[in-house]
């Protein structure tokens, strides 16, 4: 299989034959094409997934409109002309540049964290035999079903104590831990490579921890994919870790200063959606990317963001 | 390796053989991160469910007053009873919801990529510009909502400032991230193995039939691990009720997850709040014991009919 890409038919997330386990290829599932039912099908379809669009497509529609027309009642369905107005009213009211740098920097910093411990921890479970590994994986898995809100209090205590609060420190520094949905998800990746492989290179001489950079990691592009999209979904998003740990206004994410923003501005309910606006722009250009990975993994086990 | 060795190999102690110390060498990171950030704050939280602690002053223990508080706390009933509301208001529509649609997408040859976007698109939104645009659609006198409700002549209500429309509200939007499970039934519906539907299509099983005999029975653990991760999640909301409604109208969106927020951060009773948050995860084991006695009974029942 070619690497970095998960071709339909090749293996998924978990490395299982896409056949059974992915959904990239349910489109070309023949029993259930739908015969003369098809073009029903799709029309029923469309309506269906018509509420989930609407929201976001409302969104874009308000946000264009000019002042006059946003606050409308009845509504106007288009807006005429579509004016920047608002984004460029909003833009002028809180530093956006910034607030999307902070978001950028602390996600990419959590990406890397999480794809780097993760992928080691995985390709230990997937590899190396040892005692106790069997109830450390079962450890694992049952720590992806706690609440994180079971260990709020005490966390933002050990965080407080540390003097981490007001920065980035509690937003990352957790991901170096690998991420138990994370590790699983690499677990499953190794495992469904060929044993032979990563025994050929310790007759070669390679310790584990050089089998895992130069034969694991570069194998593993569609797992990291995955795990990157995730972490990087889920770090933008965060609202309740910035909420507690970020202090100052200047280090906000896009997710805080967005919330802090209609806080402040509660009567300019035009500036705020056009500010929510530009803080979904990026995930979802991540999601049109990254679409393909992002649904395998959630097939795999649902959705961390 | 000769016979007498293999016999009986005697069990040696904590000696870890290297490729032992490799693997423990390699999990160092995970092991660390689980007692730092998950045993310990576990503990702590359970220990500081005795206490009293409004930093800086000191550590008081008052034994089990933070629990006798809390059982005639009313306004913890009232928020576990919104959290349970928005759960079951939540998840069982969102299973409907997540199979129904997964029916209807699968097989969409054509745009089913853009359709499955489409629902899934809203999962990798924030919660806060998730908020935010509901908020607005849902906003009494400018929103889309009433005006579509004045088109078909109905007065709509004040949504987010109705006590009685608050919450509903509110699971609206949670379903509104249906998208997990569209994708998870599509995976599993696709993983049923084909020749049970050309032998029950062979049988004379109808759509139906085979839905009811072959799909669903094969879907059941599925909807199972579904059914309990997203109590979890539906358990924590957070962020809505904080932006739009603040627990209010009249404490009807008062999570359990805002109450522990507002007492931990916002009075700064950290006991009390760590008393609730374990009140919290009680509950939620409660509801998984519960779920799989249900599943028991529901496996075994579509075991003895298939």
């Amino acid at each position: 299989m070619s690497e970095g890409v998960l071709p339909v038919g090749g293996r998924s997330v978990t490395g299982e034959p896409a056949a059974r386990g992915s959904v990239a290829n349910v489109a070309h599932e023949p029993l259930h094409r739908g015969g003369r039912l098809g073009p029903v099908r799709t029309v029923l379809a469309v309506l269906a997934v018509l509420p989930f669009a609407l929201p976001l497509l409302w969104l874009v529609a308000s946000v264009l409109k000019p002042v006059g027309q946003f606050y409308a009642f009845p509504p106007t369905i288009l807006p005429a002309p579509p004016s920047l107005d608002n984004v460029a009213g909003a833009v002028a009211l809180v530093d956006v540049p910034r607030l999307l740098a902070n978001s950028t920097l602390i996600a990419g910093l959590s990406v890397a964290a999480a794809a780097v411990s993760a992928s080691l921890v995985g390709f230990a479970f997937a590899t190396l035999p040892a005692r106790g590994r069997r109830p450390l994986f079962a450890i694992l898995i049952a720590t992806i079903l706690v609440p994180p809100s079971a260990t709020l209090v005490p966390q933002f205590i050990l965080f407080s104590r540390l003097g981490w609060v007001d920065s980035y420190l509690p937003l990352i520094v957790p991901h170096l831990c690998g991420g138990a949905f994370y590790v699983f998800l690499f677990r499953q990746w190794f495992r469904n490579q060929p044993a032979n492989l990563f025994e050929s290179a310790e007759l070669d001489g390679a310790n584990p921890l050089q089998a895992w950079w130069h034969i694991a990691l570069p194998l593993a592009r569609p797992a990291i994919a995955a795990v990157a999209v995730f972490a990087f979904v889920g770090s933008w998003n965060d609202f309740l870790g910035p909420l507690l740990y970020l202090r100052t206004p200047e280090t906000f994410t896009i997710s805080l200063g967005l919330a802090a923003f209609q806080g402040t501005y509660v009567s300019q309910l035009h500036f705020t959606l056009a500010l929510s606006l530009v803080a979904l722009i990026p995930v979802v250009a991540v999601f049109a990317v990254a679409q393909r990975w992002i649904v395998q993994g959630v097939a795999t086990g649902g959705w961390r963001g | 390796m000769t016979p007498g060795v293999a016999r009986r190999r005697p069990w040696r102690a904590p000696v870890l053989r290297p490729r032992e110390r490799w693997f423990y060498l390699l999990i160092a990171p995970w092991l660390v991160g689980l007692v730092v950030f998950q045993a310990a704050p576990i503990t702590g939280a359970a220990a500081l469910a005795f206490a009293e602690w409004a930093p800086p002053l000191p550590i008081e223990w008052v034994g089990s007053a933070n629990l006798e508080l809390m059982l005639r706390d009313p306004v913890f009933w009232q928020s576990l009873a919104n959290t349970l509301v928005y759960s079951v208001g939540t998840v069982v529509p969102g299973l409907a919801l997540g199979l129904g649609l997964a029916l209807l997408l699968r097989g969409q040859r054509r745009g089913g990529t853009v359709l499955r976007g489409a629902v899934f698109m809203p999962v990798v939104i924030s919660g806060v510009a998730t908020a935010l645009v509901w908020g607005w659609i849902l906003n009494p006198r400018f929103g889309l909502l009433n005006a579509l409700l004045g088109l078909a002549g109905v007065q709509g209500p004040a949504w987010l400032q109705d006590p009685g429309w608050a919450m509903p509200a509110l699971i609206v939007m949670g379903l509104w991230n249906v998208g997990v499970n569209v994708i998870v039934y599509l995976a599993a519906l696709n993983a049923v193995p084909r020749e049970l539907h050309e032998a029950a299509a062979l049988d004379g099983a109808g759509r139906a039939g085979r839905f009811r005999h072959v799909v669903w029975p094969a879907l059941t653990p599925i909807t199972f691990y579904l059914a309990i991760v997203n109590a979890i999640g539906a358990f924590q909301v957070f962020t809505p009720t904080y932006l739009l409604t603040g627990g209010g109208p009249d404490g009807s969106t008062l999570t359990l997850a805002l109450y522990t927020y507002q007492n931990a951060f916002g009075y700064g009773r950290l006991g009390y709040a760590s008393a609730l948050s374990l009140a919290l995860v009680a509950a939620l084991v409660a509801l998984t014991v519960l779920q799989f006695r249900l599943a028991g009974r529901r496996v075994a029942y579509v075991g003895a009919d298939g």
